[in-house]
């Protein structure tokens, strides 16, 4: 049995949420760091085995409500499995290394074993998959390491995954964009 | 005119300071400061339109405690409601997708971290402000780290005010 702990302040409309849908059992539970008290995030840290902290990149770091509950967190992670999923808007997932850096340097400190991380790029776009299944074909990368992550969680094994949508350079993925937000701009 | 995040208590100065305040609400991801109402955030609080005081300065300074290599929870609240600063489209800048700027000017940025910081947060907090800087497109950020907050405060009265 795993803990997802969703840390998106869109909670239930994230994209962490569908990411987290896509690989968590029936068994699993999800708790989120928006919504959710943080004694019982704190409580349910301390009963499970495997946890996996779902975040989305915001200004090159954790999103600020993760923050306070670390700050708050002063507890250890003395044997338990510490899995990362964390996703950007841009379509580069090198933008999300240092964010994951800083979180395993935590992780570390808290004395938890890091066992690995989903680094995923362009999520916004990936995100859409959900009501767009055309889109999925740019996508099969994600899918398949998304079903690869779970099953090595499953299995507590160690493994770091990046990826993002596939055929489009910066430029298309900009001009696409550029595109979309020109259209949500009032 | 300079604008000062930061989450220190009790600092009183003319400039224009964005207090450090409790009860300020957190971002909701929703980019209505991008869309529906431009530079101006969903929630009805003292940060409403707390990107506009940025725009109109000349400087920015972000006072924080280290937090194992990134900013405080309380600092981190007041930067996310900001991001009208820039506008939501992508631009390429420095080989990676960015935001485009909403002004041509680039301001110049200050980051001061204090408390207890080692060198392996130092480098973290480094690659942050920098990616923060591109991010933003302000000027290459000067970072200095303070023992403690009256150490912070000393300099800000000093060399800031
Ligand atoms: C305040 C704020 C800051 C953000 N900062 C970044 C950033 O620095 N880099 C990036 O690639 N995306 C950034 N994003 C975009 C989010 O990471 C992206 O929309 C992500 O897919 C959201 O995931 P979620 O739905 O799980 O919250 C930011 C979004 C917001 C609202």
């Amino acid at each position: 049995m795993n803990l997802y702990i969703n840390c998106s302040p869109k909670i239930k409309n994230s994209n962490s949420e569908y990411f987290t849908q896509l690989i968590k059992s029936d068994n699993d539970i999800i708790n989120y760091i928006y919504k959710d008290n943080f004694e019982l995030i704190k409580k349910n840290i301390s009963i499970y085995k495997n946890i996996i902290f779902v975040f989305p990149l915001y200004m090159d770091t954790f999103p600020s409500k993760l923050i306070e509950f670390m700050e708050n967190f002063n507890n250890k992670l003395i044997n338990k499995n510490i899995y990362i999923i964390c996703n950007c808007g841009f379509l580069e997932y090198r933008q999300n290394f240092l964010a994951i850096d800083t979180f395993i340097y935590w992780i570390n400190k808290k004395k938890g074993f890091f066992k690995g991380y989903l680094n995923i790029g362009s999520g916004e776009i990936i995100g859409i998959t959900k009501k767009n299944k055309f889109l999925s074909l740019f996508c099969h990368d994600f899918f398949k390491k998304i079903k690869i992550f779970k099953c090595y969680i499953n299995n507590e094994k160690s493994i770091n995954l990046n990826t993002n949508i596939k055929w489009l350079n910066k430029r298309l993925f900009c001009i696409i964009c550029n595109h979309f937000w020109k259209k949500r701009i009032k | 005119m300079k604008t000062i995040i930061h989450d220190l208590d009790n600092i009183e100065v003319d400039n224009n300071i964005i207090l450090n305040d409790y009860n300020i609400k957190n971002c909701i991801g929703c980019f209505n400061c991008w869309t529906n109402t431009p530079m101006k955030c969903i929630h009805k609080d003292n940060y409403k339109e707390v990107c506009k005081n940025i725009l109109n300065s000349d400087t920015l300074i972000i006072v924080s405690r280290n937090f194992y290599g990134t900013y405080s929870s309380k600092v981190k609240k007041i930067l996310e409601r900001n991001i009208g600063f820039v506008l939501p489209y992508f631009v390429i800048r420095n080989k990676e997708i960015h935001h485009k700027a909403r002004i041509k000017q680039k301001l110049d940025f200050i980051t001061i971290f204090y408390g207890k910081i080692n060198s392996k947060e130092k480098l973290l907090l480094e690659k942050l402000v920098n990616r923060n800087a591109l991010n933003f497109n302000l000027k290459k950020p000067t970072i200095l780290y303070f023992k403690n907050e009256n150490d912070v405060r000393r300099y800000l009265n000093e060399s800031i005010y």
